[in-house]
């Protein structure tokens, strides 16, 4: 009775279908999976598929090296597809002359808006008296002493309309002032805060942001702007949007710009011919021209420009991978999706950051197969089982997903894995259509990071995976759905009052952001939705018949992200509304979104091979 | 008069505001240094002497005040806890040593009433950097657990590290 080892090596991860096989009869008899090691494709996956293996030995029974076991190891004939994602930023403010302050510090001081001339502390008291001011305080003036400075200057007529403070003291000044002026604070480069210049100081009430200074017309009224100049003005304004406290002062030389940085163009090769589409035109207007242009032949990015480097490089690494020469490798598809990005301000004076638009691409690159034959040699020499490649990912796939519980042909799936998107639909006379999409899990985790800020691919994988809450009390947290959890022990002080992730066994991990947990949840769900639900819709489209979403009756979800808290209802929901059934496969009834493409390698070997 | 930050006996008891004990060691300037970092955060603050270390203090702090948090500082430590922190489990913050954090302390015990993230110890007027990593956590772990030796070899360096965690915390 032979033994017959599936394995499907995927980008992510390696998965082993272990089974008895007896003419029709296919008795499996243990599963495993292992990250996989090294790009797919190459030899040195070898090393994740023993380990596999051998986990799944175990699992039948038996020792991990006792390889002699298995007579037979298929692998996948894995699609030759590789994705690649990057960011496009395609605006930028920079301010030539600093005049903006907009960095939003938590305890601003007093309440209103202040208009005067920029003054130093120090210069107060020689400054003429019929003249509004707006001082200035460095750290080295302690609040008790810039405090005494202002109640002196203001006690004996001097017009101080509001203050802009390097400390974190605006509180405590306003506080100990006959009347409170507006305060800002935590300024750190005060010195760089021009004197002698027209100043406006705005402080919302709690729970309020800056109204005049983030309106252009308000400026102009307190400024005196002429329509020119209240065009150069509107990037500040836009900045200062939704803070509680800004800071604009008009320098004669003061220039803002928005600047547009050359994303570059696209060059999209389709039955059509070649079209040409800039990428600040944004993702809209991108992926019309990619879905008018189907079957893509090629995509190409404007030389010299980032999006030319960001295609050269996919087609630099897939031909390394090959050994195919780098004019034969071909971009196939392209997922572009809009995306706000956090960007420091070129010449803000406190680390001030804007919401600038960008671009978010992943493409996919085909092309006519990868070295397998490598891998199966090195597999064979590591093991000593007799290794074959077996038939089209897809087929496997699919195949291996008919084991769900509930399902017949015809029948579509949707692999939702780390780097691609795939759909393959078997038809009631069993031919198989494939597709191969990009944009996966990897471009949810590219957008989650740009969108919210940081620079951590591990902070981003843990948004993506786990849900979130609020950590209320020393005892307590709010989760994303709105109900409360206690603990028995005392949450940590790092812990306190912040957003935080639940991972398994409620182990908590605090976001360190200053976010709220409802931003970082729109983050997620956003980035989710753009990639995958568009990628579903796109990809059945494409395989359906007449390419009509609602002539297919049943869509099962595999692959690692459909292990996903969200993303299969999120799909599922977005699928009911063609009349299409949809949800998360379960593979043999056991293992869940898993396995598809190697339980479906052990299962055709029953019908192909004997 | 500073309204923030008053003896006991000047404040009105129905006021809401939180508590600190100081022992007599303690000057009313570190008194008033630490009340600085509370009103800057909007939290009234009054203050009583009492005989005791640090930790008792915040705990008997803490008991008095209408916010339930409380603040102890001795001539050596400060210590912040909550009306219902388990006692057995010490106080919830604590710092020690030359060079106390004093505007930090106050400041940290207005963001526990608060419910906010404590602030992030800081000397000069540094700027909080919008994002730091994480530190010591563990980075996720793949869907599934590793089977046999390997997900007992995982478990222990986890508890392992919790406990190295827990403990540099300490």
């Amino acid at each position: 009775m032979p033994i017959v080892a599936g394995i499907d090596i995927g980008n992510s991860t390696t998965e082993v279908a272990l089974a008895r096989v007896e003419g029709r009869e296919v008795t499996f008899i243990g599963s495993a999976l292992h990250p996989t090691t090294g790009i797919k494709g190459t030899a040195q996956n070898a090393r994740g598929v023993v380990l596999a293996l051998g986990k799944a030995l175990e699992a039948a029974g038996w020792s991990r090296e006792d390889f002699r076991r298995v007579d037979l190891v298929r692998l996948n004939e894995a699609a030759p597809v590789i994705g690649d994602v990057a960011m496009e930023t395609v605006t930028e403010t920079i301010i030539t002359e600093s005049t903006m302050i907009g960095h939003n510090p938590t305890t601003p001081g007093g309440v209103g808006i202040g208009l005067g001339e920029t003054v130093l502390i120090d210069d107060l008291a020689s400054a003429p008296e019929d003249r509004a001011l707006v001082a200035v305080i460095p750290a080295d003036w302690d609040y008790e002493r810039a405090s005494e400075e202002l109640r002196k200057i203001l006690g004996r007529g001097g017009k101080v309309k509001a203050a802009i403070c390097q400390s974190d003291d605006g509180v405590l000044i306003a506080n100990r002032l006959p009347s409170p002026v507006p305060i800002v604070d935590e300024v750190r480069a005060i010195d760089r805060v021009p004197l002698g210049m027209p100043c406006c100081v705005e402080v919302a009430p709690p729970g309020r942001v800056v109204e005049t200074l983030a309106n252009p017309y308000d400026v102009a009224t307190l400024f005196g702007l002429s329509p020119e100049e209240t065009r150069q003005i509107v990037p500040v304004t836009r900045a200062l949007v939704g803070n509680r406290s800004a800071v604009v002062i008009r320098t004669p030389l003061g220039e803002v710009k928005e600047r547009s940085i050359p994303a570059g163009e696209l060059y999209v090769e389709g039955p059509a011919g070649r079209r040409t589409l800039n990428v600040e035109e944004g993702a809209g207007a991108i992926m019309a021209l990619v879905a008018e242009s189907e079957p893509l032949r090629d995509i190409f990015g404007q030389p010299g420009t980032n999006v030319g480097g960001m295609m050269e490089r996919v087609r630099r690494t897939m031909s390394n991978l090959t050994g195919i020469p780098i004019g034969d490798v071909h971009i196939r598809d392209l997922l572009a999706v809009d995306t706000l990005v956090p960007q420091k301000v070129v010449g803000g004076l406190a680390d001030e950051f804007s919401q600038e638009s960008g671009v978010a691409l992943a493409v996919m690159v085909e092309t006519r197969e990868l070295p397998m034959k490598h891998l199966a040699e090195a597999v064979r020499t590591e093991t000593g089982i007799a290794v074959e490649i077996g038939g089209v990912e897809a087929e496997m796939a699919i195949n291996g997903a008919l084991t769900t519980p509930g399902t017949k042909p015809p029948l579509a799936i949707i692999d939702l894995g780390a780097g691609s998107t795939d759909a393959s639909l078997m038809r009631e006379n069993g031919t198989v259509e494939l597709i191969h999409l990009a944009g996966a899990g990897n471009m949810v985790n590219t957008i989650i990071t740009s969108e919210l800020g940081f620079d951590d691919p591990e902070l981003a994988e843990s948004i993506k995976r786990y849900p979130l809450c609020k950590v209320e009390s020393v005892f307590h947290i709010r989760q994303e759905d709105g109900t409360v959890r206690f603990f028995d022990r005392p949450l940590e002080p790092h812990l306190f009052g912040r957003v935080a992730l639940i991972h398994e066994g409620d182990l908590l991990q605090p976001i360190p952001l200053r976010t709220t947990m409802e931003r970082v949840r729109q983050v997620r769900r956003k980035a989710k939705g753009e990639v995958f639900v568009t990628n579903a819709v796109r990809a059945l489209e494409r395989v359906a018949p007449a390419k009509n979403v609602r002539l297919l009756d049943h869509v099962v979800l595999v692959g690692g992200s459909a292990l996903d808290f969200e993303i299969p209802t999120m799909i599922t929901d977005a699928l009911s509304r063609y009349g299409v059934v949809s949800g998360r496969g379960n593979i043999r009834g056991v293992e869940g979104p898993r396995n598809a493409v190697a339980t479906g390698l052990v299962l055709t070997w029953g019908r192909e091979g004997t | 008069m500073n309204l923030w930050c008053r003896p006991a006996k000047q404040s009105p008891a129905e006021r809401p505001a939180m508590v600190l004990l100081a022992s007599p060691s303690v000057s009313e300037e570190e008194i008033l240094a630490l009340g600085a970092g509370s009103e800057e955060e909007g939290i009234p603050l009054v203050w009583e002497r009492l005989e005791g270390d640090a930790a008792s203090l915040a705990r008997e702090a803490a008991g008095r005040s209408r916010l339930e948090v409380g603040v102890g500082l001795d001539g050596a430590a400060g210590a912040v806890t909550l009306a219902k922190f388990p006692e057995e489990r010490g106080v919830y913050l604590r710092e020690e040593g030359p060079d106390l954090p004093l505007r930090w302390i106050g400041q940290a015990a207005a963001c526990l009433v608060k419910g906010e993230p404590l602030p992030r110890k800081r000397k000069g007027p540094e700027e909080e950097p919008r994002w730091e990593k994480t530190q010591g956590f563990p980075s996720p772990s793949p869907p599934e657990e590793p089977a046999g030796d390997e997900a007992m070899l995982t478990r222990i360096t986890r508890l392992v590290m919790e406990g190295l965690e827990q403990e540099r915390r300490r």
